[in-house]
C-alpha cells in the first residue's frame, strides 16, 4: 500500500521488452541492481513496471540480450505535473482549495457538550458562548483552560470538566458532582414542630418534652416536642436534646384541577409548504420557497436545522434549514361528562399522594366537581393521618444557658 | 570426485554450524524459500532467472535448479536478492546442479 503510493509520487514507467533473450535481459538488469514490479509475460512479451531512472539504465542491457524496449505507459505524479504545467490556475486553484480547507478547519464550527445530566447543555453553551466560547472564533485565540475555569467557577454542581478540540468541533466534556445528602445530625439539639395543620392521633416520644397529647389540635409552626428538657425530677435546670418522635396527625387537604370538556382535534390535510434556506452565519440564501403562495388558517411549523459536516469531526458553517408549514383543520370534539370526572379524579387523587409520601394514610377522601363555562372543575377534600413533625434546630442564641440570659435582665 | 570431497567440506561446515547453533543460511550461500500457503512464494538469494512464464518460473539457485510450476505466474516484485511470485503454485522441485 504504501509502496505503490510511494511508487506513484515518485513516478514509474511500465516497459514492453521483446525478444527471444528475456531472461538473459532479466538477469543482466537485476544483477545491476534494477528493481521491477508486476512482471508479466503474454505472448512472448514481457510487461514489467520500473522507476524512471532504472529505466534510462536499462538500455545497454536490452542491447546486450537484443530485446527491443518499448514504453507502455507513464505512471506516476511527475509525469501528470508534466502534463498540466502550463495550466497556471489549476495550480492556484489546488493551493486555493487546500488554504480554504486550512483556513475553515482552524475555526471552531460546533459547540458539544457532553455528560450533562442535571445540568442544561444549552445553558452550558450559553455560558460559555458569553465570554466568547462559541461558533465561529479562531481556535488559536482560545484558551481552553480559562473556559474551563469559568464553567467551574459558574456551576457549582460540575466538579471537573475537560474542554478539547476534535476538528472543527468544541467539546465539552462537563463531570457532575453527586449531590450533597442531606446531613441528619442526631447531636445537634432541635425541636419538633408541625408541618400542617391537624389533630393529634398518636404520639411517641423517644426523646425531647412533649409539648402536646393525643386529641390535641395543633396549627403549623407549633412546637410538638420540645428540645428543651429539666434535669431531674423539680425544679432542675434545663438542658438541651435532639428531640426524637413520632407524632401522626390527622390533615386535611383540598386540591383543585380543572379541564376543558372540548379538545380540538387536529384533522391533517395534505397541504403542506416548505421553505429551504441556506444558512452560512446570519446570512440566509433562499433557494425553495412555496410559504409565500399559500397562507393557512391553521398549521403546525416544522423546523429542521442540519449542519453540514466534512465528516463527523469538522462541522462547516453551512446550515441547511427547512421551514415546513403543516395544514390542518381543526375540529371541536365534546367529551364525555362522566370520562372526563374519571380523568380529574385520577389526576387529583394521584397529585395528593404525590404530596404526602410513602407513610401517610388516607382516610377520607371526596370529590365535587361542578362546571364552569365549559370547563368542569373537581374539588378534592381528603383527611388524611400522617406524620407531621419537622425537626426545627435551634439557632445559637436560642442554645445559650438560660441563666445567662437571666443575668443580662437583671 | 572433485564434487564428492567439496560436498563433505560442506557438511562438515554444516555439521559445525548446528552445534554452535548459528543460522545456517550465513555460511552457505543457499537460498530461503517461504510459501504462503499456494499463492505466494519469496525466494531469496538465487543466482539469476533460467526461464520465466506463467506457468513455469525456473531459477538458478546454490542448490540447484529450483523450478516453480503452477498457473497465473507473475512476479510482484524483483531485485538482485529476492523475487517474490504469486499465482496458483502447483509444483516445487530441485533439479540438478547447473
Amino acid at each position: 500500500m504504501f509502496l505503490s503510493l510511494w511508487n506513484y509520487l515518485k513516478g514509474y514507467v511500465i516497459v514492453e521488452v521483446s525478444g527471444y533473450t528475456l531472461e538473459k535481459f532479466m538477469n543482466l538488469a537485476i544483477r545491476h541492481q534494477n528493481t521491477f514490479w508486476n512482471i508479466k509475460r503474454k505472448d512472448g512479451k514481457i510487461y514489467l513496471s520500473t522507476t524512471i531512472e532504472g529505466f534510462k539504465r536499462l538500455k545497454p542491457y536490452a542491447k546486450k540480450a537484443r530485446c527491443r524496449m518499448r514504453i507502455v505507459e507513464k505512471r506516476g505524479l511527475p509525469f501528470l505535473t508534466f502534463r498540466y504545467r502550463k495550466r497556471v490556475m489549476f495550480s492556484v486553484g489546488v493551493f486555493l482549495f487546500i488554504g480554504c480547507i486550512y483556513l475553515l478547519s482552524s475555526f471552531v464550527w460546533l459547540v458539544e457538550v457532553q455528560g450533562c445530566e442535571r445540568l442544561n447543555e444549552t445553558e452550558v453553551i450559553e455560558t460559555l458562548e458569553e465570554s466568547g466560547y462559541k461558533a465561529g472564533r479562531l481556535k488559536a485565540r482560545l484558551n481552553l483552560r480559562e473556559a474551563e475555569q469559568k464553567l467551574i467557577n459558574t456551576y457549582p454542581d460540575i466538579i471537573w470538566t475537560g474542554i478539547k478540540f476534535e476538528g472543527t468541533k468544541l467539546v465539552v466534556e462537563i463531570s457532575e458532582s453527586v449531590p450533597k445528602p442531606t446531613i441528619h445530625t442526631e447531636n445537634a439539639p432541635c425541636h419538633l414542630v408541625a408541618k400542617n395543620d391537624g389533630l393529634i392521633t398518636y404520639i411517641a416520644t423517644d426523646k425531647g418534652m412533649p409539648g402536646v397529647k393525643k386529641g390535641d389540635t395543633v396549627k403549623k409552626g407549633d412546637i410538638l416536642v420540645s428540645g428543651s428538657m429539666q434535669l431531674g425530677d423539680e425544679g432542675g435546670s434545663l438542658y438541651l436534646t435532639h428531640a426524637k418522635a413520632t407524632v401522626k396527625a390527622k390533615t386535611g387537604y383540598a386540591l383543585e384541577a380543572s379541564m376543558p370538556l372540548e379538545t380540538v382535534q387536529k384533522v391533517y390535510t395534505n397541504r403542506v409548504s416548505t421553505k429551504c434556506d441556506l444558512r452560512l452565519f446570519d446570512l440566509r440564501i433562499p433557494f425553495l420557497r412555496s410559504h409565500t403562495k399559500e397562507q393557512y388558517d391553521d398549521y403546525d411549523e416544522v423546523i429542521t436545522v442540519k449542519q453540514f459536516k466534512l465528516t463527523d469531526q469538522f462541522p462547516l458553517p453551512f446550515y441547511y434549514e427547512k421551514e415546513q408549514k403543516v395544514e390542518y383543520t381543526p375540529y371541536k370534539q365534546p367529551i364525555d361528562e362522566e370520562s372526563a370526572k374519571e380523568k380529574l379524579y385520577g389526576t387529583l387523587y394521584d397529585a395528593l399522594l404525590k404530596k404526602l409520601g410513602d407513610e401517610a394514610q388516607v382516610i377520607y377522601h371526596e370529590v365535587v366537581y361542578s362546571k364552569d363555562d365549559n370547563k368542569l372543575v373537581a374539588k378534592l377534600q381528603a383527611i388524611v393521618e400522617e406524620d407531621i413533625s419537622e425537626a426545627l434546630y435551634l439557632t445559637p442564641q436560642e442554645m445559650m444557658p438560660q441563666s445567662e440570659v437571666e443575668g443580662e435582665n437583671e | 570426485m572433485k564434487k564428492e570431497k567439496s560436498d563433505k567440506k560442506k557438511e562438515w561446515i554444516l555439521d559445525m554450524m548446528e552445534s554452535f547453533e548459528i543460522p545456517k543460511e550465513t555460511v552457505l550461500d543457499v537460498p530461503i524459500i517461504s510459501l504462503v500457503g499456494d499463492r505466494e512464494i519469496v525466494i531469496e538469494n538465487f543466482i539469476s532467472i533460467v526461464e520465466y512464464g506463467d506457468e513455469v518460473i525456473r531459477l538458478k539457485t546454490q542448490c540447484g535448479e529450483f523450478t516453480i510450476e503452477g498457473k497465473n505466474l507473475e512476479a510482484r516484485s524483483m531485485d538482485s536478492e529476492h523475487i517474490q511470485i504469486k499465482g496458483k503454485i502447483q509444483a516445487l522441485s530441485f533439479g540438478n546442479r547447473g
